[in-house]
């Protein structure tokens, strides 16, 4: 047997492999069936929009650098000419740093930045949306700069958590943000006993040196190793269509909301997330009753979720705008 | 007759009839499914060498098409299918079971890389997260065969075996994901083992 034999086999296998490899590009097929228009038919969220979270333009002079202070406690520290103009040119002169926190369920309920990535529900450390403008026109960090951000937690337990950018959701639901998760962001958790005010749960730190202004988010998959409830269904009482009526979900011991979605075909509202079995979920549901603002019924059920839950309204009671706000909120 | 004693080198060609397995939930939420209906097949080249008495070692390389048929329901999201064109390398150890002069058991176990060439994935209304297969992907593979000797220096293997997963990323992962049968036929260059040598006796 001769010594080559074998390099001349796999020479041959490699002139193969070169022969089969093919040119063709990987394709995404997307049907759009239109069912998802359907699940916006009623407008939830302008119904909310005066109680969403409401953007704060803060001024800095990007020249010397400073720090932005949110009403609910988020900080960022932009360092002395960080700023990138659309032409990457460094900027100088007065920014105007538009900052918007979402903290609370409710918070994220009313804005529909909620915490939904892809098919699975996180649980937020705390969201906010950064943006920087001069003149109007969006600014981006200098890449050979950074950025520092603290963020008040708004969870007690001090489990790892991860960073995750906010992409528009293609599902086109009322929950608005696809969440990416950013995983060379490191959060560093932190906790002392001088912290007071918005840290009393201890607070997310960040240093970047890439940063993507836009939607932000310090979140953790919670739910994805859980065993899944295979099939979740709300059935609304007689009188209800997707045109008048929907729901939102959120768990009682997670930071961890949703709003949900008619399936017309069923007759029933679900929601396109995966959820975890043996989870407590409160479900509340509403019905515009007619064209005044507080034409509206509501209705509240806390389960526990199973391998197959149908969690069965038969009634609703009638409600004010501001009633069914302050149960959402109190949720 | 095998060549037992002898170390061998083999160059053949190879095809596979592989049954893909996935598990998912069907649109109704409780349909457990463990084995796609539609099969695929492999083709390609493959070489072996002895590696003792015992044991010799064997590595292919091969073209394949997998169709996956997830009908995974999120929602109003859904992914129908996966048809996926990937080039499959196998590296394994095979050890002979029996003796015989004419057919021989065998063992193996090795690895296997997949590459993904190209390939299209369906949905309605948006992509599902954690749906597209891999670029590249390694699995193990373990299975039995029957080697049969043809002709002076025509071989061939008859196969069966198993494949493993070990890492599940995808949403219609399994772990033990695939059942294969296949064939494969080789020419055999054999060199007999020297002949013992004795040493003179020292008084």
């Amino acid at each position: 047997m001769k010594k080559n034999q074998l390099f001349i086999a796999i020479a041959a296998m490699a002139a193969i492999i070169s022969f089969t490899a093919s040119c063709k590009k990987d394709k995404v097929i997307i049907t759009n069936t239109g069912n998802n228009v359907k699940a916006k038919s009623l407008d939830v969220l302008n119904m909310f929009k005066n109680k969403a979270p409401q953007k704060q333009t803060i001024t800095v002079n990007i020249t010397t650098g400073g720090m932005v202070t949110g009403a609910k406690g988020t900080m960022v520290y932009f360092y002395a000419s960080s700023l990138l103009d659309k032409n990457g040119n460094k900027v100088t002169g007065n920014v105007d740093v538009e900052l918007t926190e979402f903290m609370s369920k409710s918070d994220m309920l009313f804005s529909g930045v909620t915490v939904t990535s892809g098919d699975q529900l996180l649980e937020s450390g705390g969201m906010f949306e950064l943006r920087v403008k001069q003149g109007g026109q969006e600014l981006t960090l200098d890449p050979t700069s950074a950025i520092n951000i603290t963020v008040p937690s708004t969870v007690v337990d001090m489990d790892p958590m991860d960073f995750w950018n906010g992409n528009d959701n293609q599902n086109k639901d009322n929950n608005l943000v696809d969440w990416k998760k950013v995983d060379s962001a490191k959060v560093n958790r932190v906790r002392d006993s001088q912290q007071g005010g918005g840290f009393k749960n201890g607070f997310n730190a960040m240093q970047f040196n890439y940063f993507k202004f836009g939607y932000c988010n310090i979140d953790r998959e919670w739910g994805k190793f859980k065993n899944k409830c295979s099939k979740f269904r709300i059935k609304m009482p007689n009188g209800c269509v997707d045109s008048n009526s929907t729901a939102l979900l959120l768990f009682k011991n997670y930071n961890c909301c949703a709003w949900c979605y008619w399936m017309t075909d069923e007759d029933r509202i679900s929601t396109g997330y995966q959820l975890p079995a043996g989870e407590t979920l409160k479900v509340l549901i509403y019905k515009k009753t007619g064209p005044g603002e507080n034409d509206l019924e509501m209705s509240l059920q806390e389960v526990v979720l199973g391998d197959d839950t149908e969690v069965v309204f038969t009634s609703t009671t009638a409600c004010t705008l501001a009633q069914l706000e302050a149960a959402i909120e109190a949720l | 007759m095998f060549a037992n004693g002898q170390t061998f080198f083999q160059v053949g060609i190879t095809a596979k009839l592989e049954m893909n397995a996935l598990q998912t939930m069907g649109t109704d939420g409780r349909d457990v499914r463990q084995f796609e209906k539609s099969p695929g097949g492999a083709y390609g080249l493959a070489v072996a060498q002895s590696l003792g008495k015992r044991l010799f070692g064997e590595l292919s390389f091969l073209s394949t098409r997998a169709v996956y048929n997830p009908n995974i329901s999120v929602g109003n999201t859904s992914m129908q299918k996966a048809d996926l064109r990937l080039f499959q390398t196998n590296a394994t150890i095979n050890a002979w079971l029996s003796n015989g002069n004419f057919a021989r058991i065998y063992a193996f176990g090795g690895l296997q890389h997949m590459y993904r060439r190209w390939g299209e994935e369906y949905y309605t209304n948006a992509a599902l997260q954690d749906s597209r297969w891999p670029n590249h992907r390694l699995q193990v593979t373990a299975g039995l065969g029957v080697g049969v000797k043809c002709t002076q220096n025509i071989y061939a293997r008859i196969f069966s075996g198993l494949r493993y997963n070990p890492v599940q990323t995808l949403i219609y992962d399994t772990p033990m994901n695939q059942v294969f049968t296949g064939i494969s036929v080789f020419w055999q260059w054999e060199k007999s083992a020297k002949p013992a040598y004795y040493k003179c006796p020292q008084f």
